[in-house]
């Protein structure tokens, strides 16, 4: 049925079509139309493309990640131009594996539970003991280390400062905190306190000889047409889980932590010979929240998701009949994902430290699921990032705590190119940001210019700068993000009297207390 | 969109034969890119303030309407 509009705009059409070229005087009229419109479409031309951009812009449903459809083709980016043989980050001496004593929240955790057993039973250790009484590998460490023992020491009183700091804050930020213990759900109960039998996904508790194998009720595995069958399902059933982005590879035994293995303790040990593959993915963060870090954003919605991913897959792969091990955030890992990412081609190792990925940039949450199905494995990308990062700086420069080099280069860390990042001051950070605990603080991943959405702006400089290898188009695109973006100094990111509280967004209306209750808004 | 930019092509043709302009392709060229730059001006500056960077977006359109306008300048002086 043609409706009534349609049909007189096609009389209309038909009769500017008829006297157009039968009559001098509908000439005339035509050609007046014709000038007066041209200027009039020109310009309505313009204000629409503005509007579109607006709306594009502004559209909840270009965040990639966050978009309609858990895989929408729209948000991936083409990779297949950019795999390489090897991964950018480079060997460049003798590599080594890292061990667990490195890791600064394992020190954390030991030096807390000596300080403080959770049993309630009398201090272990305490810091005026000094480093010789503190057991092995911490000790060596931190006589190797003497720096890292001051700094690590350092971070307690800061912890403190920052739990009684909190109640200047506790109102403003009701919201904020109330969403991020929230989303901690799946592994913090209410009480703030991590209760390891109630974890989703459920915490090793035995080798993975064992634990790995655990619910696995079909006598022998479901064989796969063939590795390229197996991986293709895997992706599929892995994003319907929720992830964004999705990679396979060989597990690279360097990337097992050493001295530390879940479900058996503190042990030297080799990679488990059915952790042959790995299976790592990625969630961003809910964007608003994540612009505005690091006062009223949390990293634990991505760690979340991640965990119940994880868990899931898990378990499906157990149903196929195969051995599958989880390793999830905030700290449940035996294996470190960033490098695993890179080599299944998810992205590049940033100045940050941090996975950047061409769809999220750092926004890229992950954890992974060692098992042994053959698999066919992705090959890793090079889309420029080291190249971007070694001119960009803006991490290094924004980071209230200096954590981050400023090198133009990248070091050398345990053998691998990459950017080295004092731990010990990011976590300064952590631990001194207005928020009730350290929770992290992102402005690293808030202020990256590839932390942007998937909007055709964006999308276009994501095509073009990594195809363009002169990088005229990065140094532009760089320029911009200088001149154009304002961002907060680096300072006042921190609450009073060092800063301000600053965010890089303005928070989201859902994070303001103070449009949703009954309080007085002294901030 | 298509519908204006049809209005727009046919009365700019218009417009030059009676401003006793002699167009040829690569004239045309030159005003069709100019348009795209003007449009991306705006189409960018918006975009930037519907995602809340509202500076970035002003600063955006400033930057790229001034290179329009130069454009435009000198477009003025090749076509007239």
């Amino acid at each position: 049925m043609v409706s009534r509009k349609r049909l007189w705009t096609a009389l209309l059409i038909l009769a500017i079509a008829f006297f157009g070229s039968n009559s001098a005087i509908a000439q005339d009229a035509y050609r007046i139309l014709l000038k007066v419109g041209s200027p009039l479409t020109a310009i309505l031309g313009i204000i629409g493309i503005a509007v579109a951009g607006y709306l594009s812009g502004k559209s909840v449903d270009s965040y990639t990640g966050w978009e309609r459809f858990t895989h929408g083709a729209g948000m991936f980016f083409n990779r297949k131009p950019f795999r390489r043989e090897n991964p950018t980050y480079g060997i460049t001496g003798e590599t080594r594996r890292i061990n667990f004593e490195e890791i600064l929240p394992s020190r954390l955790q030991l030096i807390r539970s000596l300080i403080q057993p959770p049993d309630g039973s009398p201090p272990k250790w305490v810091p005026e003991m000094g480093v010789e009484k503190l057991p092995e590998p911490f000790k060596t460490f931190f006589t190797e280390n003497p720096k890292k023992y001051q700094a690590t020491l350092k971070l307690f009183p800061q912890i403190a400062k920052q739990h009684a700091n909190w109640k200047n804050f506790e109102v403003q930020l009701a919201i904020a905190d109330a969403w991020s213990n929230a989303v901690a759900g799946s592994f913090w109960d209410h009480d703030g306190k991590m209760k390891f039998q109630q974890l989703f996904p459920p915490e090793p508790t035995g080798p993975p000889e064992e634990w790995d194998y655990r619910g696995i009720r079909r006598k022998t595995p479901m064989k796969f047409k063939s590795p390229g069958h197996a991986s293709e399902l895997i992706k599929k059933v892995t994003h319907t889980f929720g992830a964004t982005l999705v990679g396979i590879t060989k597990l690279n035994p360097n990337w097992c932590y050493q001295g530390m293995l879940r479900g058996v303790g503190q042990v030297q040990y080799e990679k488990p010979a059915h952790w042959g593959y790995a299976i790592v993915f990625a969630t961003p963060h809910e964007w608003d929240q994540l612009y505005s870090a690091p006062a009223y954003s949390t990293s634990y919605d991505a760690y979340s998701r991640e965990r119940m991913i994880a868990g899931r897959l898990e378990i499906f792969i157990h149903e196929l009949g195969y051995p599958a091990r989880c390793h999830v955030p905030p700290a449940f890992y035996d294996v470190v994902t960033p490098p695993i990412a890179i080599d299944a081609g998810l992205g590049e190792v940033g100045r940050n430290g941090l996975l950047i990925t061409p769809e999220l940039g750092p926004n890229a949450r992950l954890a992974c699921v060692t098992t042994n199905i053959p698999m066919e494995v992705d090959k890793p990308i090079d889309i420029g990032v080291a190249r971007f990062c070694s001119k960009c700086k803006i991490c290094a420069v924004k980071c209230p705590s200096g954590a981050i080099s400023p090198k133009p280069e990248p070091g050398i860390v345990r053998g691998y190119k990459r950017w080295e990042i004092n731990v010990e001051s990011c976590f300064h950070t952590w631990a001194t940001v207005a928020t009730s605990h350290p929770k992290g603080c992102r402005i690293c991943l808030a202020v990256c210019p590839y932390t942007r959405k998937n909007n055709w702006m964006h999308m276009a400089a994501r095509i073009v700068a990594p195809r363009d290898r002169t990088g005229i188009t990065a140094s532009i695109l760089q320029w911009m993000q200088k001149t154009f973006f304002a961002y907060p100094g680096a300072r006042d990111f921190l609450p009073p009297p060092a800063g301000r509280n600053a965010t890089y967004h303005e928070p989201p209306d859902w994070l303001q207390t103070d449009l949703w209750f009954d309080v007085e808004k002294t901030w | 969109m298509g519908f204006i930019y049809a209005i727009t092509i046919a009365g700019a043709r218009y417009w030059a034969q009676d401003l006793g302009l002699r167009m040829n392709w690569w004239k045309w060229l030159l005003i069709a890119i100019w348009y795209c730059v003007v449009s991306l001006a705006f189409a960018g500056g918006f975009t930037l303030i519907g995602e809340r960077e509202p500076k970035a977006g002003g600063r955006f359109l400033a930057f790229m309407g001034t290179i329009a306008v130069a454009f435009g300048v000198c477009l003025w002086f090749v076509v007239f």
